[in-house]
């Protein structure tokens, strides 16, 4: 595996500074320039900086002011009570809510400091950089073979039939399902168990080669194995991408990210380092919400 | 914030984090029994209670293997986060300090027979003043600590760490008595050196309960305090 | 939240006596309706099976076609005289040919007017298929030939029994033509055969002349103008306003239109398509290619609909897989949505054919109705089509047309039970599970 070294290297060597309470037992300590929001939103090396997002499904509100910067190489983990808006936030990072009638982004989201709600940013090229895996496994109802294939292929990633092979099983090993599926490459993605299916799903996002991958809920329907399988390939792939991970496993959030933010009501109420959060919340609703007690 | 906190939607969560603070609150009463009466085994030269201090202690250890397994149970049933890891972490801390204020006591009950069933004469009644007065100073330490705990507040675990020289202040003081004493009479050699293991140990037993105050103000505060410089 | 606590306790067994208490009732109503579904089946099977049965009874008789054997001397001195080889055999005296050959087998017959009804015995086509004979192999002149050539309808009918009581007014043939059928069938000269003429002849005015091949001929063609048209235009249709088109007021009037013209009445298409295909585009009046037009307006709504359903049956999570890799709308749509809705759009397309070959109305309005002999050869052609057909001939007084528009059904069924199998085998062909 990685030797210490490597992962001294790959750890965030300048960790962000946890901002000193006023008074203890409050807990609460704001900064005026990002609304609400306790804890730190800005990353030393921010990959993608999100300032002042609101989403709306017609009259209807579902993010208000979000500020929140996802760094290189790093972890984030999205936490919050059902229908808080994390899988609304997070496809707002891909713009896959364009494709859902009604639905209007404001405030900026910049991905390498460009403006990805541009009018003049094409989606196309922005979603071959920030792949995305869905809640539930949604496998093309094609080969195992064609499921990964197929990126790499409409984006001619590829130059013959030879590298595109190449690129598949590539793809398939690092998502740890190569061993499982190498004879049978040509048997369709929809006869492969749920975590299987999981599993292709994040190999054909990374036969792209995103920079960016944001995942919702990935093991919400998987056992704790193949949980455990994708947790490892998350920390694998942390070296190269930028992962951002909505999940409602406060353990699965604890394991695999750096940083975890809270939302609550399509607010950002916390951000922070993931031990923080989880050992001294600062808000009271992320210790409410983290310890169950919410409600 | 004065107890835990209560509230989680599992209600059986909220009991067994409650019967945690129980026990914590069980086993110092226990300490402080055993501190007490080890206490008054030297002053009032009673020998038998020397030797119940001495039997009991196994009743502390049982307390401690009693709780500590309950921890381990919970923090793999529960996997508390948030307050809860952090009153768990205290809890569990706490426990270990009790642990040793039993000991402490019991040492003192095993110096006191020493001291006490010694076939020469009585040591002089001025060197038992110093146990005595350090005796008290733990006791009331020792009690306040346990307060702390009992109603989780931060106040008086402040209060409580405030004093956390008195009994360091007052152990110098006895030792430079017995020096003194020794110096005079090097026959006082054998209680003086007896004596002084019993005043440490209740300097240890004030340490104790000073690092109670702190796991509370750490579980409420969520800031490790210890070990601080203070400015 | 204190509402598992606070409720009333719940004693033991206590919900179990009361499911057990009120377990008849459901149970006798779970029965009832059961019975009531099934009484609905049996009922509506019952009636097509009747409808079924009666047409068969009566159309399956149509199949057969009583024929009569003669030795025809085909006489050398009879065929015409001319250069052309063609009009020549064209033009000889096949009818006396014919009358020779009857006199032959009843040689007794000599007054004028019993050799009228000996004639009336043979089809007014029996001499055309001496010729349709003689013109394939001309090497028959001089020979004397056994051929079977077709009776007259009368005695088909009677032979088959149709004829009714011998004393009624439909009853036309008289005592020695009967007399002579026995004599015939006891020669073996009288014999019901396969009946090809009616699936190989266009209409005719002789019942045992006309065949359906010129309806489903004209069928075929108005079926498929119609086919190439709407399905095409329909699946775009469907993909584009599922797909891609904006939701506004535009295209919300857009979907109730679709909605409302799958429900006009066809006989509107029909007046539509006189209106605008003869009337103003001046295309050929009768001709498939008109009808094609016009059952494609009645179809595409069909095939919108059912292309929109079928696109929306798709899972979004396709969808959202195919754009999250990186695909554009096109893509996805042509790589991963339509394959999937496929199968359900051509169910659809074939169910709208089928509804457009069993269409009579609109193709009344723009002349399909009008009687043609001649098979058609183009789209652009005067043709009528099945159903129409099926109209003619129930509208004809002769009686043996009675068995033919059954039979003509019995046609327009098996093309259709064969259209829809070809829907399900699409279906099934395609169809893929995810
Ligand atoms: N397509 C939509 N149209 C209208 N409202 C929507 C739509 N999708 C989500 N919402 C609303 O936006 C809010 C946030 O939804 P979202 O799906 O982001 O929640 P979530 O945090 O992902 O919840 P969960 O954990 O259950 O997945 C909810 O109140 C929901 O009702
Ligand atoms: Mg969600």
């Amino acid at each position: 595996m990685n030797s210490l070294l490597e992962l001294k290297t790959a750890m965030r060597d300048e960790r962000t500074e946890v901002k000193p309470a006023k008074r203890l037992g409050t807990n609460v300590s704001f900064d005026r320039d990002y609304g609400d929001t306790v804890g730190e939103v800005t990353a030393s090396n921010a990959r993608m900086v999100c300032r002042d997002v609101n989403v709306f499904y017609g009259p209807k509100q579902a993010i208000h002011g979000v500020n929140l910067d996802i760094g290189r190489n790093e972890v984030i983990a999205l936490i919050g009570p059902s229908g808080c808006g994390k899988s609304t936030f997070i496809r707002c990072l891909n713009r896959m809510n364009d494709t859902i009638v009604g639905c209007r982004v404001t405030g900026s989201i910049q991905l390498d400091g460009q403006d990805i709600y541009d009018p003049q940013m094409d989606v196309v090229p922005l979603r071959a950089q920030i792949g995305m895996v869905f809640q539930k496994p949604n496998p093309f109802p094609k080969s195992i073979y064609e499921n990964v294939a197929y990126g790499p292929r409409i984006h001619g990633l590829t130059q013959n039939k030879a590298e595109l092979e190449e690129v598949v099983e590539n793809s398939l090993r690092r998502a740890g399902l190569w061993d499982e599926v190498k004879d049978s490459l040509d048997q369709p993605g929809t006869s492969l168990s749920g975590g299987q299916q999981q599993r292709l799903c994040i190999a054909r996002t990374i036969a792209v080669n995103p920079e960016v991958i944001l995942m919702d809920e990935p093991c919400s329907a998987l056992d704790p194995i193949a949980t455990a399988r994708i947790e490892q390939l998350i920390d694998e792939l942390r070296m190269q991408f930028t992962i951002a991970i909505v999940t409602h496993s406060m353990q699965q959030a604890a394991r695999v990210s750096q940083r975890t933010a809270y939302f609550h009501l399509g607010k950002l109420i916390e951000v922070g380092e993931t031990a923080q959060v989880f050992t001294n919340p600062r808000h009271q609703l992320t210790e409410d919400y983290i310890t169950g007690r919410f409600g | 914030m004065s107890v835990p906190r209560e509230g989680h939607i599992v209600r059986r969560y909220d009991g067994e984090l409650s019967h945690l603070h129980y026990l914590v609150l069980e086993m110092g009463a226990l300490a402080l029994t055993q501190v007490k009466d080890a206490r008054d085994a030297l002053c009032d030269r009673d020998l038998t209670l020397a030797q119940r201090v001495i039997a009991r202690e196994k009743d502390v250890d049982a307390c401690e293997l009693r709780a500590d397994s309950e921890i381990v149970q919970l923090i793999a049933l529960r996997t508390p986060v948030g307050s809860d890891l952090r009153l768990v972490f205290a809890v569990s801390k706490s426990i270990t300090d009790l642990e040793r204020v039993g000991d402490e006591a019991a040492r003192i009950a095993n110096l006191g027979l020493q001291l006490l069933g010694s076939e020469g004469a009585d040591p002089n009644p001025v060197l038992l003043h110093d146990i005595a007065s350090m005796g008290a100073l733990a006791v009331g330490q020792l009690e306040n600590a346990l307060r702390v705990v009992d109603r989780w507040d931060r106040n008086l675990a402040e209060d409580l760490l405030e004093a956390h020289e008195e009994l360091d202040f007052e152990f110098q003081a006895a030792f430079r008595r017995l020096v003194t004493f020794i110096m005079q009479d090097p026959r006082n050699i054998g209680f003086a050196v007896n004596i002084v293991l019993i005043i440490k140990a209740f300097e240890r037993i004030g340490e104790h309960a000073q690092n109670l105050a702190e796991y509370v103000l750490y579980q409420i505060a969520g800031r490790d305090i210890r070990h601080r410089v203070e400015p | 939240m204190n509402s598992a606590s606070s409720s009333r306790p719940i004693t033991p067994g206590e919900t179990l006596a009361k499911v057990k208490a009120g377990l008849p009732r459901r149970r006798a109503a779970e029965r009832r309706f059961r019975a009531y579904g099934l009484a609905a089946i049996v009922g509506g099977l019952v009636v097509l099976a009747i409808l079924l049965l009666d047409i068969l009874f009566k159309g399956h008789s149509a199949f057969w076609q009583t024929r009569i054997e003669l030795d025809v001397f085909v006489d050398p001195a009879m065929v015409a005289a001319s250069s052309d080889e063609r009009t020549r055999l064209m033009e000889a005296d096949y009818s006396g040919m014919i009358r020779q050959g009857l006199g032959k087998l009843f040689p007794e017959v000599t007054e004028r007017g019993r050799k009228r009804s000996l004639g009336a015995l043979l089809s007014g086509g029996a001499p055309y298929e001496l010729r349709d004979r003689v013109v394939a192999d001309p090497a028959l002149i001089g020979q004397t030939i056994p051929i079977w050539v077709t009776a007259s309808p009368d005695v088909d009918m009677f032979e088959k029994g149709q004829l009714g009581a011998p004393d009624t007014d439909s009853f036309r043939l008289k005592s020695d033509q009967i007399e002579w059928l026995a004599r015939l069938k006891q020669e073996h000269r009288l014999e019901k055969r396969f009946n090809t003429q009616f699936f190989s002849a266009g209409d005719s005015r002789e019942p045992e002349q006309s065949g359906i091949w010129g309806a489903a001929v004209g069928s075929f063609f108005t079926l498929l103008v119609t086919l190439s048209l709407s399905l095409p235009m329909g699946i775009a249709a469907a993909i584009y306003l599922e797909e891609f088109a904006p939701r506004n007021r535009w295209t919300d009037v857009i979907e109730v239109n679709i909605n409302n013209l799958a429900a006009v009445p066809s006989i509107v298409f029909g007046l539509l398509g006189l209106a605008v295909f003869i009337n103003f585009f001046q295309l050929p009046r009768s001709s498939p290619l008109v009808g094609g037009l016009v059952l494609t307006l009645m179809t595409l709504p069909v095939i919108i609909i059912a292309g929109r359903s079928a696109l929306k049956a798709v899972p979004p999570s396709i969808r959202e897989a195919a754009l999250g890799v990186g695909a554009s709308s096109m893509q996805t749509v042509l790589h991963h949505v339509l394959p999937l809705a496929l199968p359900g759009m051509l169910t659809g397309g074939i169910i709208g054919m089928a509804r457009a070959l069993g269409e009579s109305a609109p193709l009344l309005m723009i002349g399909m109705v009008a009687f043609i002999v001649d098979v058609p050869g183009s789209v652009m052609d005067p043709a009528t089509v099945l159903p129409v057909q099926i109209y003619l001939w129930a509208d004809s007084p002769e009686r043996a047309f009675v068995e033919r528009t059954s039979a003509a059904i019995l046609v327009l069924l098996a093309f259709l039970i064969l259209m829809n199998g070809l829907a399900v085998y699409l279906r099934r062909r395609f169809e893929r599970r995810w």
